[in-house]
């Protein structure tokens, strides 16, 4: 705590309200919410621009498109726990925020695909709602990311050293998902699993393991971890392979709601998962340091 | 600044630390068995394409027939044009039609249809995929 009050000193000086006046900032909401914006245009324009996704709009199955809007509610929650748009100390604004980012990204998302001509009046009502509810979800996660990423506060990210495993597996999650989202719907991910051999999938599991180990424990970023007298093999079992089993699960989630694994068999569907939970492991480390 | 970020890994965990990492090595373990298993018996394999037909139907403009591609064989085919020909009595062809399948990926399969002007059922009907690419 000492740490945060001498950090938003002479740069931020509206952070802290006076004790015993929570008072109600209308111009760090109105920047918060710019913020989101800003978040959601920077992590969400690679898929607005996406040809794959405008296609899944209308083509992607209602029913794995209503669960991933379904399954997207708790996922912005628990970021909004970790990072919101203001401090946050309750589960009640922690729901708040996340649905604040969410309707940014609704809101976003609309905007930009009316912006490229991709929805007009005469687009069909399924269409129209799929290509919005589609992007929602990247853009709702990038309005919350835009927060703490974009945000000029040094003590904006609540990074308690002490946070839980749970939070630290959930952070890897959202960190997969979210370089997923971005390569899940593109024909290329399953055009590399055909062309590989058994082989080179091997090589590439490996490859995963090794740099989402050497990521958060070697290459000392900024927000590594430590391991003091620990084994690296403890951190790689306790923390690498559980890691990189949720980047597969993940990519496994992502592949199937966009399709990409109808009527495959096993072993097709394994290598596809292999070659997304590349992007995803890293995508997955990297969570772990930033967020 | 960087260093207060750090995050320590401590030696002594709660023990689901442990159980979770157990469980994803087994799991990780597992799945590299079942890939070099089959790098082993997947050797020199081509991809084995089947078409069966699964449903006629007539639609406003004439036929639908519609088939599913199945790839036995261990190799993923790219580009399969699937051709469906109506042959009458003396084997000549009345029609043909032709769809290309992006990927058959190996022991899987992948549905699609043909659009006939007439009607299937009066005639015979010889469908088959008549090559493939590797992808």
């Amino acid at each position: 705590m000492g740490k945060s009050e001498e950090a938003s000193g002479p740069l931020d000086p509206v952070d802290d309200p006076p004790a015993g006046q929570p008072s109600f900032r209308t111009t760090d909401f109105v920047k918060g919410l710019a913020r989101g914006i800003a978040g959601a245009l920077l992590f969400a324009l690679p898929m607005q621009m996406t040809m794959e996704m405008w296609a899944l709009g209308f083509a992607m199955d209602r029913f794995r498109l209503a669960l991933l809007l379904v399954i997207a509610v708790p996922l912005l929650v628990g970021i909004a726990h970790r990072i919101g748009f203001e401090k946050t100390v309750s589960w009640r604004e922690d729901i708040r925020d996340a649905m604040i980012a969410y309707a940014i990204g609704i809101i976003a998302s609309a905007m930009i695909l009316a912006l490229f001509k991709l929805l007009t009046p005469d687009t069909s009502e399924q269409d129209f709602l799929g290509k919005i509810a589609l992007q929602a979800v990247p853009a709702g996660i990038g309005a919350l990311l835009g927060r703490s990423q974009l945000g000029a506060d040094p003590d904006d990210a609540e990074d308690d050293p002490d946070s839980g495993y749970g939070a630290e597996l959930f952070m890897m999650a959202v960190g997969a998902l979210f370089l997923n989202l971005n390569m899940a719907p593109t024909e290329e991910m399953i055009l590399i699993s055909y062309k590989m051999t058994p082989w080179h999938a091997l090589a590439t599991i490996g490859l995963s393991i090794l740099v989402m180990h050497a990521f958060v424990y070697a290459v000392s970023f900024k927000g590594g971890h430590e391991l003091d007298d620990t084994p690296g093999w403890h951190a790689l079992i306790r923390f690498t392979l559980p890691g990189y089993v949720i980047a597969l699960l993940v990519s496994l989630y992502c592949l199937w709601s966009f399709g990409r694994l109808d009527g495959s068999g096993s072993m097709a569907t394994l290598m596809a998962t292999i070659v997304l939970g590349f992007p995803g492991a890293i995508g997955a480390a990297a969570a772990r340091l930033i967020l | 600044m960087a260093s207060s970020r750090r995050k320590v890994v401590r030696r002594h965990p709660h023990w689901i630390e442990w159980t979770t990492g157990l469980l994803s090595t087994a799991l990780v373990a597992t799945m590299t068995g079942m890939i070099v298993y089959h790098g082993l018996t997947a050797k020199d394999a081509a991809p084995e394409l089947v078409v069966t037909v699964t449903a006629q139907r007539p639609t406003a403009q004439g036929f639908e027939v519609s088939f599913t591609v199945f790839n036995t064989g261990k190799k993923t085919a790219a580009g399969v044009p699937v051709t469906g020909r109506l042959l009458d009595g003396e084997q000549r062809s009345i029609e043909t039609r032709e769809v290309t399948i992006d990927y058959v990926p190996a022991q899987s399969h992948v549905e699609g249809a043909l659009l006939f002007a007439a009607d299937p059922g009066a005639s015979r009907l010889d469908i088959r995929a008549s090559g493939y690419n590797d992808p």
